[in-house]
């Protein structure tokens, strides 16, 4: 069993719970080992950044350094802005001697080890190079009853860093899906930013990038988005009724996180993969991740 | 980008409530005080810093998210 040190990061315990619950399932149907890192804090995100980038480098460093400490190699971190934030910390601590140098002797006085040899990694990566499609392939357990999806990556995950995916036409969430009999769509849209922390902030900007999302997806005849960040899912999730509101077009689409997509057809307990969570398309979402059918067959 | 972001604060040039710049100071003081973020009481005060009114837009989506325990009143 492959071992890999898990940051939840905050918004896992809020609005993505989901992504969390349904990430552990998923890990655990795979038999991928994933230990909560203890006593880890705030990322920072880019919030903290916008005041305190000293400090804001620190928090990071801190949870990487926690991971050194606890000897796990590899720290997964589901949330794309936590991933960015990790991996930035790390990089730019290498690539500027001040913020290494700065880094290092705030970790020495908290008797924390350096960043050295630790991977900040995605799942979605994780299990396209780790586990890999033809795997994923080999150990579906149940069919797909949806539609076809359209794959959501967001900013964040993709763009400056590499690693998870190619920056501008990123296709392993699409080819991991596919691998598992889940049918995609080409969403051009994929990359494009769904406004972040904007739908708290200005609100109407958020609400209209959430609207062009979504309709392209539609226009796509997707019957779902598939994502991998908390914050991309809440919006798309969220904006939706507000949406028909304010259009009258009208949109109730599912937002799946990737995790519960793969969850479902791997044969994760459906209800360990946080379905009920979601505010938009619940109507689909109860036809097709609904195991009475299969309770009726087996009883016949 | 941030390093601007950053100066305009720290210079007060922005307007007093602008949500944006209010949004980041919460977050910042929060998670200095307690080392993580919650994001119902992030939301919360940065609506009542910038513009109240916001949360009578919120409460329809707040309580969706409450009632399906995606949101919780404490930290955890």
């Amino acid at each position: 069993m492959s071992a890999y040190s898990y940051f939840p990061g905050c918004s896992l315990r809020g609005t993505g719970a989901a992504y969390e619950e349904s990430l552990l399932a998923l890990f655990h149907v795979l038999g991928l080992s994933l230990t909560e890192l203890e006593d880890w804090n705030c990322c920072g995100a880019t919030s903290y950044m916008s005041i305190d980038e000293g400090s804001a480098f620190l928090l990071s460093a801190r949870n990487l350094a926690l991971a050194h400490k606890a000897k796990c190699r590899d720290v997964v971190a589901p949330c794309s802005a936590c991933y960015l934030v990790l991996r930035k910390t790390q990089d730019y601590a290498v690539r500027y001697p001040a913020i290494g140098a700065h880094v290092g002797k705030s970790l020495a006085a908290a008797n924390l080890p350096a960043l050295d040899g630790v991977r900040v990694r995605h799942p979605l990566e994780v299990l396209y190079n780790d586990v890999g499609a033809d795997r994923i392939h080999q150990l579906v357990k149940r069919p797909w009853r949806g539609g076809p999806v359209a794959c959501y990556y967001g900013c964040q995950i993709v763009r400056p860093y590499h690693e998870v995916d190619r920056d501008c036409n990123p296709t392993r969430m699409d080819e991991l899906l596919n691998a598992a009999g889940v049918p995609t769509v080409e969403y051009a849209l994929k990359t494009k930013c769904c406004g972040g922390s904007l739908t708290g902030t200005m609100h109407e900007i958020g609400v209209r990038l959430n609207y062009v999302l979504l309709k392209e997806a539609v226009r796509k005849r997707a019957q779902a988005i598939v994502t991998v960040c908390p914050l991309c899912q809440y919006n798309l999730d969220a904006c939706q009724a507000e949406i028909r509101r304010g259009t009258g077009e009208r949109y109730d689409l599912p937002i799946l996180y990737f995790t519960q997509a793969l969850g479902w057809v791997l044969g994760a307990d459906p209800e360990a993969l946080g379905f009920s969570r979601s505010i938009s398309g619940q109507k689909s979402i109860r036809q097709w991740f609904s195991t009475a059918t299969e309770e009726a067959k087996a009883y016949v | 980008m941030y390093g601007l972001k950053r100066e305009a604060i720290q210079e007060g040039l922005q307007p007093r409530r602008l949500p944006v710049a209010v949004l980041a100071q919460e977050f910042y003081h929060m998670v200095r005080r307690r080392g993580r973020n919650s994001e119902f009481s992030l939301v919360l005060r940065m609506a009542l810093r910038s513009n109240p009114f916001i949360l009578l837009g919120m409460i329809r989506t707040g309580w969706k998210l409450f009632r399906k325990s995606a949101i919780c009143l404490a930290q955890r």
